[in-house]
């Protein structure tokens, strides 16, 4: 935790839910967890604020709670996850991710959820007023609530999610713990931690579908059919209601038996982050991959991470399941631009003429014959597989080849090219040349640097200082005698690389802060002209709106625009850097 | 008489064949070479004879090893050395051992025992007499090396061709690579295909001989360049990530570069390179210019430095609507605290002193009416923090986090009506490729192509005419 992260946390927890909430958080992540009378007066606010407070926060998976024995009392303590509120930055990510994969209705039921934390099916039912709607949309908002519990958009909620996991932990010891007669040995009780988490492990690996029903398909008419929404997996889904036990999905068609997905109505669901972050780093790769060659190798990463996602459940997974190349043939999208994705041609002088001598033009991506396209996709994949940065390997030579890709490599290369990027844009280019060599060539003497780096050496020094001034590089020090002289020692240059993120995460953390303090000051200096704009007069009648304060408004929407964009960009940075790197999700595991 | 006249004869005879001996074998001969070499002599004459030539200075004694090897001096050699001292000769023969690597003093003073003040006395005598020479190196630039003078230091001395004067010419290395990145991406892709790239199997990516020979040949400099150096800047481009390397076919299918092989008998990758596409996307730090601030370290929520006074942030990201038409550079942003109220009045405005002329009058009227305003301004601008105060101790309910300006509503209008929306800020919700063109073309500034980005000359030892039309030509 870094003290601009709290900084950040704090920032956007006022943003997203005003100052009472903030307090009450700042004074969490300061302090680690507390009960409630502790908090109470550090959070300077009222009792009934902080209890209202930290309500909203557990329906929104930012704090957890957990009982301790303390002498005759068990108390309470709350603790925060600045990891949930750092996702709040990301919501408009999410959404747009949704709406793409589930369209408009999968966006509606996903924010709302979203919205209130934690809502049962019923619930949501209410607020978009389904009870309203024909029959026609009513299948279709069954399917797709089916749709986004099967594919683990949405997950079935616990009445443990909402306590602290190393609380969760711990109770779980003491309890295997007493059912020993006599004390644990060190070996029993690591024997027994072992045993919890591979138990904990057991439960994230399983592919059970909680809060979801599969049943067996009654009679149904073809016609009632041809209306009924079918799934990704050609299932057809349905939604069922509790309260009056009708089933509305059925399906039966030509004597075979179909299955029927429902949802239990009256489970709790919430929005499943960690499976998102996978959407969001599957689209990084892609963009990795269309800036270092074009739209035709980012079309094709992104046909095998489509593949490939299903069994992909968070960002913990280190390698992907193999893919065929015909099943990336098949789910190449019609429209990517792969007609002048690569040069498949023997010659150099490969430009075709006509008979009248006008170069041939190729026909455009949809309307490429089978063949041509099979050609550029399966040229393409070679590229791709012999890029330097290892990140789509090929598996299997059979056939036309199968190929795999390498998350933990992606999320290496990622990473340095974001620090590259960063080192870039706050010192210059020859910065980042020292920064490469230093990640190529190991530890380093500045004599070395120099000459690898083909700068005089004073100027290297000075450079190299920089760096480490600002924790992208470290020293290391090669005693010449045993008494570690200072004057007697090599000094070499390495990456740190744990260092080196931190930094680079702190510098991400400040920059978003700023500018998001900045949009609130922008906001709080046109304070009065957006409150005149929520009156009921103006909203009746806006001519009662000057033609200044309409251009001080659009002012207004343009700035809080520009900076938002720069926030989520920022936010991506972030997201490289450490959230989808799957060891730092393994550490996220217990928390 | 004619017996000792033939006897010195003899001996002058002898001594020209072991001198002519000693001089066609530059490494030195030895006794045994001698008795080889004169088998009508005995042993005790030739030696008589070395004696006599080692005397008269035309053989110089030489250790290798165990072994007394004896090399002749050539007359010129001799005419030179004829005219110093003792202790001249034994610093000269040093510094000439030394060869084109140079002697530094300290090392002299090891080698030959000599005082300070005599090595000294000594070196410059043989700098009068222009025997030898003092130059610098690169590598110790405080250390004052030695040399004969008609030699040419090594280039661990001079430091190669990227020395200038004892200095690294950077201006030059980065002239000439940028040559040869421009002449990589030219490589790089298919003419005929702007976006496409090469298949895998393409083997016509530029190698280091390629490009050396192409600056060679196109006379891009007058200074003599060997493959290496030609490597020496590829390998700077590599580390600037410009371009990336490529292991030959045949390389990689034996596993790597050089793989397969006995370790010893490594031989040498040939590699190829490849130019990275140029992006025209930009960092998401170049949105905001916290990346390059130089108080970014001081910046904090409090204190005189904080976002909410930033003006490099105001500028840069354009935030001001006024600002927006005047084109301040984000390299020279305006001093933080600087109030624009601030600036000096044009002289042309101001009157003569002593003289009301109309247009001061109108000053002064001027003066007044902006006064009464900065009256208004201060009583609305107090009226405002008041009440700015009262929002920021709004309580709960002002801060639900449904913002009604949100633009999700927009979203909620095109999926299901009546549904409120919630702080997800959808305007913002595409990643950083997948923004709407007018939102993100106000930040990108497209990268400048490859040609634009090559320097022009500034060395003198660069074709600053150069072009590659010929290139295009071709």
């Amino acid at each position: 935790m870094y003290t601009q992260q709290v900084g950040l946390c704090k920032q956007i927890v006022r943003e997203h839910y005003g100052p009472i909430v903030e307090a009450v958080v700042a004074v969490l992540a300061r302090e680690g967890r507390l009960s409630l009378r502790q908090l109470v007066p550090r959070a300077k606010q009222t009792p009934r604020n902080v209890r209202q407070a930290l309500a909203v926060l557990i329906q929104h998976g930012i704090v957890t709670h957990a009982m301790s024995k303390e002498g005759s009392l068990m108390v309470t303590y709350y603790s925060v996850c600045l990891k949930n509120i750092l996702r709040l930055q990301r919501a408009g990510l999410y959404l747009a991710l949704v709406e793409e994969r589930m369209g408009s209705e999968g966006l509606a039921v996903f924010r709302t959820i979203m919205a209130s934390g934690v809502s049962t099916i019923g619930n949501v039912c209410e607020v978009l007023g389904v009870a309203e709607m024909g029959k026609a949309a009513k299948l279709k908002f069954n399917a797709v609530v089916a749709k986004l519990v099967r594919d683990r958009y949405i997950i079935a909620v616990n009445t443990v999610d909402t306590i602290t996991k190393a609380d969760r932990i711990m109770q779980a010891e003491v309890s295997e713990v007493e059912k020993l007669t006599i004390p644990p040995t060190a070996k029993e009780l690591l024997a027994i931690r072992r045993k919890i988490l591979e138990r904990e492990e057991e439960e994230y690996q399983s592919s059970n579908v909680v809060g979801i029903k599969r049943r067996a398909s009654a009679d149904i008419s073809a016609d009632h059919l041809s209306k009924l929404h079918m799934g990704a997996d050609g299932r057809a889904v349905a939604f069922s209601s509790h309260g009056t036990g009708e089933q509305n999905g059925h399906s039966h068609a030509n004597g075979e038996q179909q299955q029927v997905d429902s949802v239990d109505d009256k489970q709790f669901f919430r929005a499943y982050f960690d499976r998102l972050d996978v959407f969001l780093r599957n689209q990084q790769v892609v963009n990795y991959f269309t800036d270092k060659y074009n739209a035709g190798a980012g079309a094709l990463l992104k046909a095998i991470l489509r593949v490939t996602e299903q069994h992909t459940r968070t960002c913990r997974v280190k390698l992907s399941e193999t893919v065929s190349s015909t099943q990336i043939f098949q789910h190449v999208s019609p429209d990517a631009p792969l007609v002048d994705a690569i040069d498949t041609s023997k010659d150099m002088f490969h430009q075709k003429y006509d008979a009248s001598g006008n170069p041939v033009v190729e026909p455009s991506s949809k309307e490429l014959s089978r063949e041509r396209r099979s050609e550029i996709i399966f040229a393409l994949l070679e590229v791709i597989h012999t890029d330097s940065s290892g990140i789509v390997a090929k598996v299997d030579e059979r056939g036309t080849g199968q190929y795999r890709v390498n998350f933990e490599r992606a999320a290496i290369t990622l990473r340095e090219r974001c620090v590259d990027a960063l080192v870039h844009e706050k010192f210059g280019s020859v910065h980042a040349r020292l920064l490469r060599v230093l990640r190529d060539k190991q530890k380093l003497d500045e004599k070395v640097v120099a000459q690898a780096t083909m700068l005089p050496i004073a100027a290297c020094r000075e450079r190299l200082h920089d760096l480490a001034l600002a924790g992208v590089i470290d020293t290391i020090e090669i005693p010449r005698s045993a008494d570690r002289n200072p004057s007697r020692m090599f000094y070499l240059w390495y990456i740190n690389s744990d260092k080196q993120m931190r930094s680079a995460m702190r510098f991400v953390y400040q920059a978003m802060s700023n500018v998001i303090e900045r949009g609130a000051k922008e906001a709080s200096a046109r304070a009065l002209l957006v409150a005149k704009t929520r009156r009921q007069d103006v909203i009746a009648d806006p001519s009662l709106l000057t033609d200044g304060e309409r251009k001080e408004l659009q002012n207004l929407a343009r700035i809080k625009q520009r900076l938002a964009v720069a926030s989520v960009r920022l936010d991506s940075m972030l997201l490289v850097v450490y959230d989808t790197d799957p060891h730092s999700a393994d550490l996220q595991l217990l928390q | 008489m004619s017996g000792s006249l033939d006897k010195e004869e003899q001996a002058a005879l002898m001594d020209r064949e072991i001198y002519d001996l000693a001089l066609q074998q530059p490494e030195g001969l030895d006794a045994d070479f001698l008795k080889v070499a004169l088998p009508n002599y005995p042993l005790e004459v030739a030696v008589n004879g070395v004696n006599r030539l080692l005397k008269a200075g035309r053989l110089e004694l030489m250790q290798v090893g165990t072994r007394i090897l004896y090399r002749g001096v050539h007359a010129s050699e001799l005419e030179r050395m004829s005219g110093l001292t003792g202790d001249e000769r034994l610093v000269y023969k040093h510094i000439e051992n030394s060869g084109n690597e140079g002697i530094w003093v300290r090392t002299l003073k090891q080698k030959t025992n000599l005082l300070q003040g005599v090595i000294t006395r000594c070196l410059k005598g043989l700098e009068q007499k222009a025997l030898i020479k003092s130059i610098k190196s690169v590598k110790h630039p405080t250390r004052k090396l030695y040399m004969m003078i008609d030699l040419s230091p090594s280039t661990d001395i001079t430091g190669g061709p990227w020395y200038t004067d004892q200095e690294m010419d950077t201006d030059f290395i980065e002239q000439l690579a940028s040559q040869c990145y421009k002449y990589i991406y030219i490589q790089s892709y298919p003419r005929a295909m702007p976006r496409g790239v090469y298949s895998a199997n393409h083997m016509a990516y530029p190698k280091s001989s390629v490009i050396h020979r192409h600056i060679s040949e196109n006379g891009i400099t007058n200074v003599a360049l060997s493959v290496e150096h030609i490597e020496e800047l590829l390998t700077m481009l590599v580390y600037d990530g410009k371009i990336e390397r490529l292991a030959p076919a045949f390389e990689m299918d034996m596993g790597g570069a050089g793989g397969g092989r006995s370790l010893g008998a490594k031989p040498k990758t040939d590699w190829m390179y490849r130019a990275l596409r140029v992006t025209d996307k930009d960092s998401p730090l170049t949105d905001i210019p916290c990346g390059r601030c130089p108080v970014y370290d001081r910046c904090s929520d409090t204190g005189a430095i904080t976002p909410s006074k930033c003006e490099y942030l105001k500028t840069d990201t354009n935030l001001n609507a006024d600002d927006a038409s005047k084109p301040t550079s984000p390299s020279q942003p305006k001093p933080i605290g600087n109030n624009s109220n601030e600036t000096d009045e044009p002289s042309s405005n101001r009157s003569p002193k002593g003289k009301l002329s109309g247009g001061a009058i109108g000053g002064i009227v001027v003066g007044l009416l902006l006064a009464i305003a900065a009256a208004v301004v201060a009583f609305i601008w107090s009226r405002n923090r008041r009440n700015r105060r009262l929002y920021h101790a709004n309580d709960f309910e002002e801060f639900k986090g449904f913002s009604p300006d949100s633009h999700t509503n927009l979203i909620a209008a095109t999926t299901i009506a009546g549904y409120g929306g919630d702080s997800g800020r959808l305007y913002s919700a595409r990643d950083s490729r997948g923004y709407p063109s007018s939102e993100i073309s106000e930040f990108d500034e497209p990268a400048a192509p490859p040609s634009a980005r090559v320097a022009n000359g500034s060395s003198n030892r660069i074709r600053s005419d150069l072009s590659f039309r010929h290139l295009d030509e071709s």
